[in-house]
């Protein structure tokens, strides 16, 4: 009788643990590439519908319950403010407005449930906005718009919202080579005389800067924010191998050390990072196995969470490369682990550092990986089935 | 012949006075090996995907220019040293005579003539040296021919016309050239389901084809049939060639799974089996072949890892030497299935390698069956794998990149 009682009473914690651990799981929001009736052949053409959430598994990491959360068109960046209250979209097209511009869409998060109430949606200052992030003051949304060549600030009003653009910067100057010397054997340029094409901006580990991707003309630019007026002020230019393509960069976690990946060659370049300034730091390194031809383009790099390792992606060859970084910002490439998919657009590392997943752009799925103790990710055998995976953002 | 001192210990070397005459000695020396190298290398065509210059977003518009011979170590297995010996519109399938005296090509094209048809081009091989002389072209009786094979008379080709729907048979003439088109047979009758009821998650079907789409035809072992895989209509189609006339007359019709996709199919080397790969469900299925009929035998196996979740199409599927195993391609989940066959006949899933690239179009195992070379036409490589002792193919490390690679046939056998 005593046992029974005990029995009941683990029954009854466990009920409550395990209804304490279904409030407390781990979410996703998934970003995917919606249908382009105007435009087929776009990249950004996909088969999704929008904004998903998907809950995750603690101890696997597999991700399930797959539901559609916002109706939107090609929300292929997203941020999520600080206290998890709003999530900002970039739609991916070119045709808002009578600019045949892209946009930017505000949401309103639901604590309890994850669902997403649209507050508003905005000129993102340029066609086919690919980049969203927040600044370091929690006041402006930044956005790199990809096809418009140009980066721009949005002021976040009180309620969520987010204001017209503050500042729309569009680099000038001569196209760029369509390739890079250093690219593999097998890479056909796509697109030769290449002008702008904002791939990232974000906000320095100090939040005194910013740092923006220039795919195009292949330069690295530093700005100061000025968080009264929303104007960028330019501090710095890094010119970049010639048609390399500088796509996504990440810093250490003592914001000391700049990692730039060239999507055109596939290449990780180290930079020092002082008084926003780039100073580059030894060579580049391939992303690619020794020896590899044929096609390839790198597309997120991300640096993990524990500020151990950098990942990066690689299109063509499908494959995730793994980094060690050195106590002295240097990197070392550990590994190629293959996406289990076809054309990974992007990762995403929940923020425990446990598990790392690739977004199979072609495949239409997300692979699940565990990441091991030297940071390498090792398959778990999971994948779920989602249409134009763009981006996902872990939300603890 | 004293093949030890070079070419794999050289020096980086200046173009200066003493360095210029050991040069010379060098090239010369370097000459002699490759011509050694020459006699126990074998060589192999490549057909690739060519720029189609009215629609350059067209799926067979691809990055190559034609025909490439190709140089194949016997050891590492690794292709090197590609050159084009054919420039011709997409070459996306590939046979040679049974002599290897002439090369025949599909063009996949939709441009050939006033009815915008495909074509195929006959070419006569110069075996000493590998290089193709193009004897003639002919219209492929209808468009996107995608599959050129040779009946066993010697006599006829027999193409697959994939948009256009159609099988054609070409007569040959003695000279190798085309003489004409004896008998183009177009499938009629209700349209096929969009997608399998079987197909993986996330496969939207959305391109699948309206009508009947020709992707294969090849004679049956015995060479008394010639059987058709239809992958629009999911028809398997057996015929008899009268060589005579040149005219196919139907035995059989099999159904596959509404919305399969039959796509390549291989026969087991008694000719009592066939397995036939289905593109749009990612399935193989195994039928027994007697008297010219298909009689499924067990259920279809899947071609994908278990627990597989997104897009998947399935491309080539070959048969080794031993007949034990079969080998599969898998598009998006970018990996090359092994089967292991048993006594039997039937068959299950042994391991997916990865191709390591995108779009494995076709496969290709080398004449010792020590290799196989997958074909990633999006790519733009050929990947070399060692078959290890179960038959799984290991990746050797070695790439060769190449815009949009098809089909890879070896010229010395």
């Amino acid at each position: 009788m005593k046992s029974l009682r005990a029995t009941v009473a683990v029954a009854v914690l466990a009920a409550m643990l395990g209804a304490a651990n279904t409030a407390q799981a781990a979410r996703a929001y998934i970003g995917t590439y919606t249908p382009d009736l105007v435009n087929p052949n776009a990249y950004a053409n996909g088969k999704g519908e929008g904004i998903y959430l998907a809950d995750i598994d603690d101890a696997t990491g597999a991700l399930s319950g797959l539901r559609l959360v916002a109706k939107d068109r090609s929300p292929s960046g997203l941020a999520l403010s600080a206290d998890h209250k709003f999530l900002y979209a970039t739609n991916e097209i070119e045709a808002y407005g009578p600019n045949k511009s892209g946009s930017v869409t505000a949401y309103a998060v639901d604590a309890k449930t994850g669902d997403l109430r649209k507050l508003n949606t905005v000129d993102s200052g340029g066609a086919g906005p690919c980049f969203v992030s927040i600044h370091a003051s929690g006041k402006f949304v930044m956005v790199a718009n990809y096809i418009g060549g140009s980066y721009a600030i949005f002021p976040i009003k009180p309620d969520g919202s987010l204001g017209e653009a503050s500042d729309v910067v569009k680099p000038g100057g001569p196209t760029n080579s369509a390739s890079a010397v250093d690219a593999p054997k097998g890479e056909y340029p796509s697109q030769p005389g290449r002008g702008s094409h904002g791939h990232m901006i974000a906000s320095d580990p100090s939040g005194q800067y910013v740092v923006g991707d220039d795919a195009g003309r292949d330069n690295i630019f530093v700005w100061r924010l000025d968080t009264q007026t929303g104007k960028l002020v330019q501090v710095s230019v890094t010119k970049a191998l010639a048609g390399s393509a500088p796509r996504h960069f990440g810093f250490s976690s003592d914001g000391k050390t700049l990692y730039q990946i060239g999507e055109y060659n596939d290449r990780l370049t180290t930079y020092g990072f002082a008084d926003g300034k780039l100073t580059q730091k030894g060579k580049s390194i391939s992303a690619l196995p020794d020896g590899y031809e044929g096609t390839a383009s790198a597309s997120r790099l991300l640096v993990s969470p524990n500020g151990r390792n950098v990942y990066s992606d690689n299109r063509g060859h499908n494959s995730i490369a793994t980094f060690a970084l050195a106590p002295d910002g240097l990197p070392t490439k550990l590994a190629l682990t293959p996406i289990e998919g076809e054309h990974p657009r992007n990762l995403a590392v929940d923020p425990g550092n446990k598990f790392l997943y690739s977004l199979n752009l072609r495949s239409n799925n997300i692979a699940v990986f565990r990441i091991q103790p030297n940071g390498v990710p090792s398959f778990t055998g999971k994948w779920l089935a989602v249409s134009a995976p763009a981006v996902m953002i872990v939300v603890p | 012949m004293e093949i030890g001192l070079l070419p794999d210990k050289r020096e980086p070397m200046t173009f200066k006075g003493e360095a210029m005459k050991f040069l010379t000695t060098v090239a010369t020396a370097a000459l002699l090996v490759v011509s050694a190298n020459a006699a126990f290398a074998a060589r192999a065509y490549i057909g690739t995907y060519t720029a189609d210059p009215s629609d350059p977003k067209a799926p067979a518009s691809g990055h190559g220019e034609g025909i490439y011979l190709v140089d194949v170590d016997s050891a590492t297995g690794a292709p090197s040293n590609p050159r084009v010996v054919a420039k011709t519109a997409s070459p996306s399938w590939i046979v040679l005579s049974a002599d290897h005296k002439f090369l025949y090509a599909v063009n996949e094209v939709a441009t050939y003539g006033p009815n915008k048809s495909g074509s195929v081009t006959a070419f006569a091989v110069d075996q000493a040296i590998g290089a193709l002389k193009q004897l003639n072209v002919l219209d492929s009786g209808g468009s996107i021919p995608c599959f050129i094979s040779i009946d066993p008379s010697g006599k006829y080709l027999l193409v697959a016309d994939y948009t256009g729907g159609a099988y054609e048979v070409i007569r040959l003439k003695a000279d190798g050239s085309l003489d004409a088109a004896t008998d183009v047979v177009k499938p009629q009758g209700p349209m096929s389901t969009y997608t399998a009821a079987d197909r993986p998650v996330a496969m939207f079907g959305d391109t699948r084809p309206h009508g009947s789409r020709g992707h294969m035809i090849l004679p049956d072992p015995t060479g008394q049939y010639i059987v058709g895989a239809d992958a629009g209509r999911d028809q398997i189609f057996v015929w008899k060639l009268d060589t005579n006339t040149g005219k196919l007359n139907q035995v059989s019709v099999t159904h596959s799974v509404p919305g399969a996709g039959p796509r390549h199919f291989v026969f087991s080397h008694d000719g009592k089996f066939l397995y036939q790969q289905q593109e749009q469900d990612s399935k193989l299925t195994t039928y027994a072949f007697a008297d010219g009929k298909l009689t499924q035998k067990g259920a279809s196996i899947s071609s994908l890892p278990d627990g597989f979740q997104g897009t998947n199409t399935t491309s080539e599927l070959l048969i080794d030497k031993s007949g034990k195993h079969l080998y599969g391609a898998n598009r998006t989940e970018d990996s090359i299935v092994t089967y292991n066959v048993a006594a039997d006949g039937s068959v299950t899933r042994a391991a997916n390698t990865w191709t390591q690239a995108d779009n494995p179009r076709s496969l290709t195992i080398d004449p010792s069956g020590k290799f196989i070379y997958s074909l990633n036409q999006s790519g733009n490589n050929v990947v070399t794998f060692r078959i290890g002792p179960n038959g799984v193919p290991q990746f050797t490390g070695k790439f060769l990149g190449m815009g949009s690679p098809a089909v890879m046939v070896f010229l010395d056998k």
